[in-house]
C-alpha cells in the first residue's frame, strides 16, 4: 500500500508537475473551498492519525488545541530535524515528495488559523533544504502558497530553517528555542507549544511524515485512513530498516506489521542468512527486542506493551556477529555527545555510564558494575528534564536485561578486549 | 487566588501563583535546589528539588510546578531522598573536590547539600572532566571545572542586568559558561554572576584566597556610592572589611549591587587612608598631631575669624556622601558655633536650581514616587540621564519594566548602556531636548490624547496650546534630528499608558536653561494626567548619595533643617529656642560663591568635610588658588587629597563602614547604616568630629554620645523626620513623610511611610501649566560651538572611587569621547590628542571615537587626574555656571 511513497518512483519526483499528476494540490483547494477549518480538523481527528515523530500524539487533537487559542499569529512547524540514529524516512519524503509536505502544512495552517510555517530541517540535509526551497518557490508561483492562496483569501508562507547539528533540536520545544535563535534546550512543559510555542504564540509542531499524510486524508476521508493499520494506530508507517538485513531501506507498510514480517518478507531477510539476534525497533533510544520478540507488532501500543517503543520507526537489526556491549557503547557514546547539558542526570549520568561501559569493554569491569549501571540508569530515567534524557539509557537497561551474558563474558575475560573504542563509535 | 495544599502532612494556604518550593518554605520545609534563585525565572534544570506529588507518576520539580488546590506533596520519601542523593552523586562526578582552596567553601550549596544528603563514598571510578580554562577578567574569576551548569550566572546577567555577557557553549558534560567566543569578559561588572553562583565557579578575583568565608562577620549597611541607597553586607574580620556580599531580599535593591557597590569598597582598606590628625607647623609642613591639638587649633582659628570678621567670613562645604547625622551636626556647628550660613554640599546647585521647580510646580521637594514603581512602568521617558550609571539599581528596575513590555524612550545627547534594551533612543543634541518634549505636548494636544474633564480646573491651558503652535512636527523633528513617527509614537505611548513616569538627570537639568526643560516635562505630565498616581512618578535623578538627606538636614545657605527658608523669622526663632542659641539671620553663600569669595578675600576660613573641590569644583586651578588665599582651611577627609594638601589642619574621618547613622535615598527613604568596623588609628566618624569641634569651642548643645542621640535631635528638629528612631528604621527604612501610624510600625501593603507623594495629582493650587516659550535651551556660543557633557562612568562615580584598586583595573584614565563625524570635521583622528578649551580653562586629552554621541557633542568623565574636567567647568553664579554641560571648542593639538 503506497500512500506516503506514492510519488517517489516517478521521474523527477520533487518537481511540482510530477506532484500534480497524481492528485497533487487537490486536497488544499478542497479544504479551502469546501470545508471550514473545523471540518478539516474533524477529518484529521476521524482519521485518528498519530504523530510520526515518536510520541504518537493524535494530530487532530493537537490542531484542535492550537485552533482554540485566540492569540495570533500562529505557526505551523514541520519538524524535519530527523536526528535519531537509524532514521532516514523523512529524508525520502523531503527529497522525493516535498510538495506533499508543503500541502500538508498549508492545510494545517488553514485548519488552525496559522499564517506562517517553518520547516526546521537538520543541518546535515543540505540537499533536502535546497529541494524544499525550490518546491516552495514552485508552489508560490502556482498560488498554492503565499498570499491569497488560490483566491481563497487564505495566506500561508513557509520558510526553511536549517539546524546546526544538535540531536536535541528534534525535541519540539528545543527546536522552537533554536528557531528563535537561542541555544537548543528543552522548555518546561506545560505550557505546550500549541499554546505557548514559537515567540510564545500558538504553534503546531508536526513531523514530516505526519504532515505528508494529511493531503490523502483530506482527499479520501478520515474513515478511509482509519481503516488502514490497527485500530489504535491507523495508517501506514515508514519504517527505516538498517543493520544486518539483506535489503536495508525505507518501507511503507500498514501500522502493526510484525518485526518478523518486516525483516523477512520485506527487507529480504537477514544478511547472508545469518541468525537474527536483536533489533532496536524505534531507533537508538529504544529498548532492544530479542529473538523471542520477533512477532511483536511494530506500532505504538504493541511496542510499548513489550517495554520498548516505536519512536520514529527506525528498525536497527543485528545478527549473531554483533557484540551487544559494543553496540550499547556506541549508542551511549552518541547520547553522551548529544546530551544538551541542561539537566544534571542526562549531562552527568550519561557521561558516567559511558565511562563504565568503556571500562567493561577494556576488561576492567566487574559484575557489580551492572547493578551500578542499572541504578544510575534508573536515576537518569526517573529524573531527567526531557524525554531524550529519559530514553537515552534504554539500550543499556534492555541489553543488560536480555544479553547479560555478553557483559559477563567481558568481566570473566572470556571475550577479547581492547577493541578500538574510537573506531567503534 | 489562595489555594490549600498539603506538604509532608502539613496543611498550608498560599497564593495560587506560588511554586511548591516557595509554599514549602512557608512551612519551614527546605527543599534543596541549585538552579532556582529568587530573582530568576523558572528553569527546572538541576533536578535537585524533585518531590512526589500525589497523582503524578514522575517526580516533579518543586521550583517549576505551581501549587494547586488539594495538592498533596511529599518531600520526605525514600524516592525523593534517592533522587537527591543521585543528583549530588552526579554533580560530584565532575566537580573537583578542592574545597581546601576554594573561595566559596563555607557558603557553597553543593558542599552544604553533599554534607547533608550525600554519601561519603563515591561509586565513580572514572576520569573527571578537565576543561581548559583561562583568565577572563581582572576582577571576576571563572573556574569551569567547578561549574555545575545551573545557568544562574547566565540567567541573572540576562534577566536582571540585561547584559548577556555570559552564555553557555558546547554540550553535555563539556558545557561551559563564558563570554561570547570565550573572549575576555566585556560587561558591567555588576557582580550578579558572583552572587548567583551556588558554588565556586564564579568568584571575585579581588578576593581570591584572601580569607575563609566562615571567619567573616557580616554587617548590614547602606552603600555610600549613589543615591539608590542599596543595602549591602560588609564582611569583616580583625577590624578589616574584606569584602562585600549581597543582602538577599533586603533593601530597595533586594540584594543586587553594581560595580561600584561590590568592587569599589576596597577604598576602605586603602593604605593611603589618613589615620592621624595633622596640623601645619610654623615651617609650613603638615605633621601628625594629637586630636587635642588639632581640635583646639580648628576651634580657636575659626573662633578668631568669627570674632574678627564675623560668621560671614567662614564657609563650610560637606560631602553629600555623609550621613544625616554628620550633615545635621555640620550645619549646626557652622550656624550655632561659628554663626555662619555659608553652608553647602556639592549637590547644592541641584537642590537650588532643580528642586525649587518641583516645589513651585507641585509643592514637593523630592522625587514624587518610589523606585519600586519603575518595575511596572508601561511608558517611561528618560531625559538627559544615563540611568545605568547614575542610578544603577533604578536602571535594573527600568530593565524589569522593559521585560514586562514597558515602552522606554531615552532622550539624550548620547546612547547609553540602556539603549540596547530601550524601545527607542532619541539622540538629540544638548539643548534640543526641549524641542522634543514640546513635540510630545503638541502631539498630545493635536490628537486630543488627554482627558478634557480632568483638566477642567487647570489654568493657562490656552497658553500651553499657544506655545506649541509655532512649529509643526516636521520642523520639530528636523531641529531635534529625530523622525516625526518617533515623536508621535512616544507621545501616544506616554499618554496611553496607565503607568507612565519621567526620569531626568543632570545633562537635562543642569544645562543652561534646564529649568525650562523640567517645566515642559511637568506640563506634559499634567496634561496627560500622569502625576501622583501609582506608577506615574517624576524622578529627578543625581548620583550624589545623600543629596536628599543634605537638603532635609538644612545643609544649604538658604534653608534650615526641614527645608525651612532661613528668611522665615518664625521658623528661625523656633529652632533658636530648641537649640538655645542664636542663628545667623541672613542667607549665606553657596559653594560657588564661597570659592569666588575666597578668591577675592571676603571669605577668610573654610571647613571642608569629605570633599575635594580642587579636583571636582568648577574652575580647577582657580579653586586651588582661592583656597590658598584663605587664612585658615580645615579639611576632614579619608585621604590626603589635592585639597587636603592645602589645609592648615587635616582631620582623619571614617567612611560609611566605620560609622552608625542614617541616609536618605532618592525616593525619600531614610535608612539605617551600621558600623561594621572600628576606625583604625585615630580616625573618627564625621559627626563625632563635628561634635568635638563644637565642644572644644566651648559651645553648649554640641555634645553627643552616639549617632542615635543625633538622630533623636533630628527627629525633633526636622518636621519630616518627626518620630524617627533606629527601631522604626530596622526593616528597610521608611519613606518620609510618615504618620503616627508608621511610627507604630503599621505597614500598609508592606510599606512604611509614603510610597508616593501627590496622591490625588497636583495640589489644587498648583494646577496650572507654564507653557515654555522657546524651543531650545542652550544658547549657541560661536566661540565655543560644541557641548561637552561631564559625567560619571559606570565604574567611577567621583573622586572617591579613584582610590579603588579594583575599579582602577577597569578604567583609570579619561579620554574625550567624540562622534567620528565630528572628528572628521575637525580633522582629528581616533586616538590623537586635542586641546579642549572652555571659557574657564583648557587641557589636552586623547580622543576616542564613539558612535554613541550626537554630532557636536563630547563626553568625558569627571574624575581622572590625566584630564581634570573641572578645569573646564565654568565658575560663575549658579544660573550661569556650567558644571555638567560645558560649551567648548576643540583644537587639534
Amino acid at each position: 500500500m503506497k500512500i506516503l511513497t506514492r510519488n517517489i518512483d516517478r521521474p523527477n519526483p520533487a518537481h511540482i508537475d510530477s506532484y500534480l499528476v497524481n492528485e497533487g494540490y487537490m486536497a488544499l483547494p478542497r479544504a479551502l473551498n469546501d470545508m471550514t477549518p473545523e471540518e478539516v480538523i474533524d477529518e484529521v481527528r476521524f482519521s485518528r492519525l498519530r504523530g510520526r515523530g515518536g510520541a504518537g500524539f493524535p494530530a487532530g487533537m493537537k490542531w484542535d488545541f492550537a485552533s482554540r487559542d485566540r492569540r495570533t499569529p500562529k505557526y505551523i512547524i514541520c519538524n524535519a530535524d530527523e536526528g535519531e540514529p537509524g532514521t532516514f524516512k523523512d529524508r525520502v519524503l523531503i527529497e522525493k515528495d516535498p510538495h506533499a509536505i508543503l500541502e500538508g502544512m498549508a492545510i494545517a495552517g488553514y485548519a488552525v488559523g496559522a499564517e506562517y510555517g517553518f520547516i526546521y530541517i537538520r543541518g546535515e540535509y543540505p540537499v533536502g533544504a535546497r529541494i524544499l526551497e525550490r518546491a516552495i518557490a514552485e508552489a508560490e508561483q502556482r498560488s498554492f502558497l503565499g498570499k491569497n492562496i488560490l483566491n481563497s483569501g487564505f495566506d500561508f508562507t513557509i520558510m526553511v530553517h536549517r539546524g546546526a547539528g544538535a540531536y536535541i533540536c528534534g525535541e519540539e520545544t528545543a527546536l522552537i528555542e533554536s528557531l528563535e535563535g537561542k541555544r537548543g534546550q528543552s522548555r518546561i512543559r506545560p505550557p505546550f507549544p500549541v499554546n505557548v510555542g514559537y515567540s510564545n504564540l500558538p504553534t503546531v509542531v508536526n513531523n514530516v511524515e505526519t504532515l505528508a499524510s494529511v493531503a490523502p486524508i483530506i482527499l479520501r476521508g478520515g474513515a478511509w485512513y482509519a481503516s488502514i493499520g490497527t485500530h489504535e494506530c491507523p495508517g501506514t508507517k515508514l519504517y527505516s530498516v538498517s543493520g544486518h538485513v539483506a535489503k536495508p531501506g525505507v518501507y511503507e507498510l500498514p501500522m502493526g506489521v510484525t518485526l518478523r514480517e518486516l525483516i523477512f518478507e520485506h527487507a529480504g531477510g537477514m544478511r547472508e542468512g545469518r541468525p537474527f539476534k536483536a533489533a532496536f525497533p524505534g531507533g537508538a533510544s529504544s529498548a532492544c527486542l530479542d529473538e523471542s520478540e520477533l512477532d511483536v507488532a511494530l506500532d505504538f501500543n504493541s511496542l510499548a506493551a513489550a517495554g520498548s517503543m516505536l519512536g520514529s520507526g527506525a528498525v536497527m537489526v543485528l545478527d549473531d556477529t554483533a557484540d551487544m556491549v559494543e553496540a550499547t557503547y556506541v549508542l551511549t557514546k552518541f547520547f553522551e555527545h548529544e546530551s544538551c547539558g541542561k539537566c544534571t542526570p542526562c549531562r552527568e549520568g550519561v557521561f558516567w555510564v559511558r565511562q563504565i561501559l568503556s571500562a567493561i569493554l577494556e576488561g576492567k569491569g566487574s559484575e557489580g558494575d551492572l547493578d551500578l549501571l542499572l541504578d544510575i540508569c534508573d536515576g537518569i530515567q526517573s529524573t531527567s528534564f526531557c524525554g531524550l534524557g529519559e530514553a537515552s539509557v534504554n539500550p543499556i537497561v534492555s541489553t543488560i536485561k536480555k544479553f547479560r551474558g555478553e557483559y559477563l563474558a567481558y568481566m570473566k575475560g572470556s571475550r577479547e578486549t581492547g577493541n578500538d573504542l574510537e573506531a567503534a563509535s | 487566588m489562595m489555594v490549600r495544599l498539603e506538604i509532608d502532612g502539613k496543611q498550608v494556604m498560599v497564593d495560587g501563583h506560588l511554586k511548591i518550593l516557595d509554599a514549602a518554605s512557608k512551612l519551614g520545609i527546605h527543599i534543596p535546589t541549585f538552579c532556582d534563585h529568587p530573582r530568576l525565572g523558572e528553569l527546572g534544570a538541576c533536578r535537585m528539588c524533585l518531590v512526589e506529588v500525589e497523582g503524578m507518576g514522575k517526580l516533579q520539580t518543586a521550583c517549576t510546578l505551581a501549587v494547586a488546590d488539594g495538592m498533596v506533596v511529599r518531600t520526605d520519601t525514600p524516592r525523593v531522598d534517592h533522587a537527591r542523593r543521585m543528583m549530588l552523586e552526579f554533580l560530584l562526578i565532575n566537580h573537583p573536590l578542592e574545597c581546601t582552596v576554594c573561595d566559596a567553601s563555607g557558603e557553597c550549596t553543593l558542599q552544604d547539600l553533599a554534607f547533608q544528603h550525600g554519601s561519603a563514598e563515591t561509586r565513580f571510578r572514572g576520569k573527571k572532566r578537565v576543561l581548559r580554562d583561562h583568565i577572563i577578567s581582572p576582577l571576576i574569576d571563572r573556574n569551569l571545572n567547578r561549574c555545575i551548569q545551573c545557568k544562574r550566572c547566565v540567567r541573572i546577567c540576562d534577566e536582571v542586568q540585561g547584559v548577556t555577557a555570559l552564555g553557555m557553549s558546547y554540550r553535555g558534560a563539556a558545557t561551559v559558561v563564558g563570554p561570547f567566543m570565550d573572549k575576555d569578559l566585556d560587561c558591567e561588572y555588576c557582580s550578579h554572576c558572583i552572587w548567583a553562583c551556588p558554588v565556586g565557579a564564579i568568584t571575585s578575583r579581588a578576593m581570591k584566597q584572601k580569607v575563609r568565608t566562615w571567619e567573616l562577620e557580616k554587617t548590614e549597611a547602606i552603600c555610600p556610592y549613589c543615591s539608590c541607597g542599596c543595602t549591602l553586607l560588609y564582611n569583616h574580620r580583625d577590624n578589616i572589611v574584606h569584602r562585600v556580599t549581597h543582602a538577599q531580599g533586603r533593601g530597595i535593591n533586594l540584594g543586587s549591587l553594581c560595580s561600584r557597590g561590590y568592587f569599589g569598597q576596597d577604598v576602605i582598606n586603602h593604605p593611603d587612608r589618613i589615620r592621624v590628625p595633622m596640623v601645619r607647623d610654623s615651617s609650613g609642613t603638615l605633621r601628625a598631631s594629637t586630636w587635642e591639638e588639632a581640635l583646639s587649633t580648628v576651634a580657636s582659628r575659626l573662633g578668631q575669624v568669627a570674632d574678627g570678621d564675623g560668621g560671614k567670613a567662614i564657609g563650610g562645604i560637606a560631602s553629600d556622601r555623609l550621613t544625616n547625622e554628620d550633615l545635621f551636626l555640620f550645619q549646626k556647628l557652622l550656624r550655632v558655633v561659628f554663626g555662619s550660613n555659608n553652608i553647602d554640599t556639592p549637590s547644592g546647585i541641584w537642590s537650588r536650581t532643580v528642586m525649587p521647580v518641583l516645589e513651585d510646580r507641585l509643592g514637593v521637594f523630592a522625587a514624587t514616587n518610589s523606585m519600586d514603581e519603575l518595575n511596572y512602568a508601561e511608558a517611561l521617558l528618560i531625559v538627559g540621564c544615563d540611568i545605568t550609571v547614575t542610578s544603577p539599581i533604578s536602571g535594573l528596575k527600568v530593565k524589569q519594566a522593559i521585560h514586562r513590555g514597558g515602552q522606554v524612550t531615552e532622550i539624550n545627547a548620547r546612547r547609553t548602556a540602556l539603549s540596547r534594551l530601550a524601545t527607542r533612543t532619541m539622540v538629540v543634541p544638548v539643548g534640543q531636548e526641549l524641542g522634543f518634549v514640546k513635540g510630545l505636548i503638541k502631539v498630545v494636544l493635536d490628537e486630543e490624547l488627554y482627558d478634557k474633564e480632568a483638566l477642567a480646573g487647570y489654568e493657562r491651558f490656552s497658553e500651553l496650546e499657544y506655545t506649541v503652535k509655532g512649529r509643526d512636527l516636521t520642523a520639530i523633528a528636523r531641529d531635534t534630528d529625530v523622525k516625526v513617527e518617533d515623536i508621535e509614537a512616544t507621545a501616544r505611548e506616554f499618554a496611553g499608558a496607565r503607568k507612565a513616569a519621567v526620569i531626568f538627570g543632570e545633562t537635562a537639568a543642569l544645562q543652561p536653561g534646564g529649568t525650562d526643560l523640567i517645566n515642559a516635562l511637568i506640563d506634559l505630565q499634567m496634561l496627560t494626567g500622569k502625576l501622583g498616581q501609582e506608577g506615574c512618578g517624576l524622578y529627578p535623578t543625581i548620583a550624589n548619595t545623600n543629596a536628599q538627606g543634605a537638603v532635609d538636614m538644612g545643609v544649604g545657605p538658604d534653608r534650615l533643617p526641614g527645608h525651612l527658608p532661613i528668611s522665615s523669622q518664625k521658623d528661625r526663632k523656633a529652632l533658636e529656642k530648641r537649640w538655645k542659641a542664636k542663628l545667623p539671620a541672613d542667607g549665606g553663600m553657596n559653594a560657588l560663591e564661597m570659592i569666588q569669595a575666597a578668591s577675592d578675600g571676603r571669605l577668610k576660613a573654610m571647613y571642608l568635610a569629605g570633599i575635594n573641590p580642587v579636583d571636582t569644583f568648577p574652575g580647577g586651578r582657580v579653586v586651588a588658588e582661592a583656597l590658598t588665599k584663605l587664612d585658615f582651611l580645615v579639611v576632614q577627609e579619608l585621604f590626603l587629597t589635592e585639597t587636603a594638601l592645602l589645609a592648615d589642619v587635616v582631620l582623619p574621618a571614617g567612611p560609611t563602614a566605620e560609622k552608625d547613622g542614617t541616609m536618605t535615598n532618592l525616593e525619600r527613604r531614610v535608612q539605617r547604616t551600621r558600623k561594621a568596623i572600628e576606625g583604625t588609628g585615630l580616625t573618627m566618624p564625621d559627626w563625632k568630629i563635628f561634635s568635638d569641634v563644637g565642644v572644644t569651642a566651648g559651645v553648649q548643645g554640641m555634645k553627643y554620645v552616639n549617632a542615635a542621640e543625633v538622630l533623636e535631635e533630628i527627629a525633633e528638629s526636622v518636621s519630616y523626620y518627626s518620630g524617627i528612631s533606629h527601631r522604626i528604621l530596622a526593616d528597610n527604612g521608611l519613606q518620609w513623610p510618615f504618620s503616627k501610624e508608621d511610627a507604630r510600625e503599621v505597614y500598609h501593603e508592606g510599606y512604611l511611610g509614603t510610597r508616593h507623594l501627590l496622591e490625588d495629582g497636583p495640589p489644587e493650587a498648583k494646577r496650572r501649566f507654564v507653557g515654555v516659550e522657546g524651543w531650545e535651551t542652550l544658547n549657541p556660543d560661536s566661540k565655543y560651538p560644541m557641548t561637552l557633557i561631564i559625567g560619571d562612568l559606570l565604574f567611577h562615580s567621583g573622586s572617591y572611587t579613584r582610590y579603588s584598586e579594583s575599579l582602577n583595573k577597569l578604567v583609570s584614565e579619561a579620554t574625550l569621547l567624540m562622534n567620528p563625524q565630528t572628528g572628521i570635521g575637525l580633522d582629528v583622528q581616533d586616538g590623537s590628542t586635542v586641546r579642549t578649551v572652555s571659557a574657564q580653562g583648557e587641557f589636552s586629552v586623547t580622543v576616542t571615537y564613539s558612535d554613541d554621541l550626537a554630532p557636536g557633542v563630547l563626553f568625558m568623565p569627571r574624575h581622572f587626574a590625566n584630564a581634570p574636567a573641572n578645569s573646564l567647568m565654568v565658575l560663575a553664579n549658579e544660573d550661569e555656571a556650567e558644571t555638567s554641560v560645558v560649551r567648548v571648542r576643540v583644537v587639534k593639538a
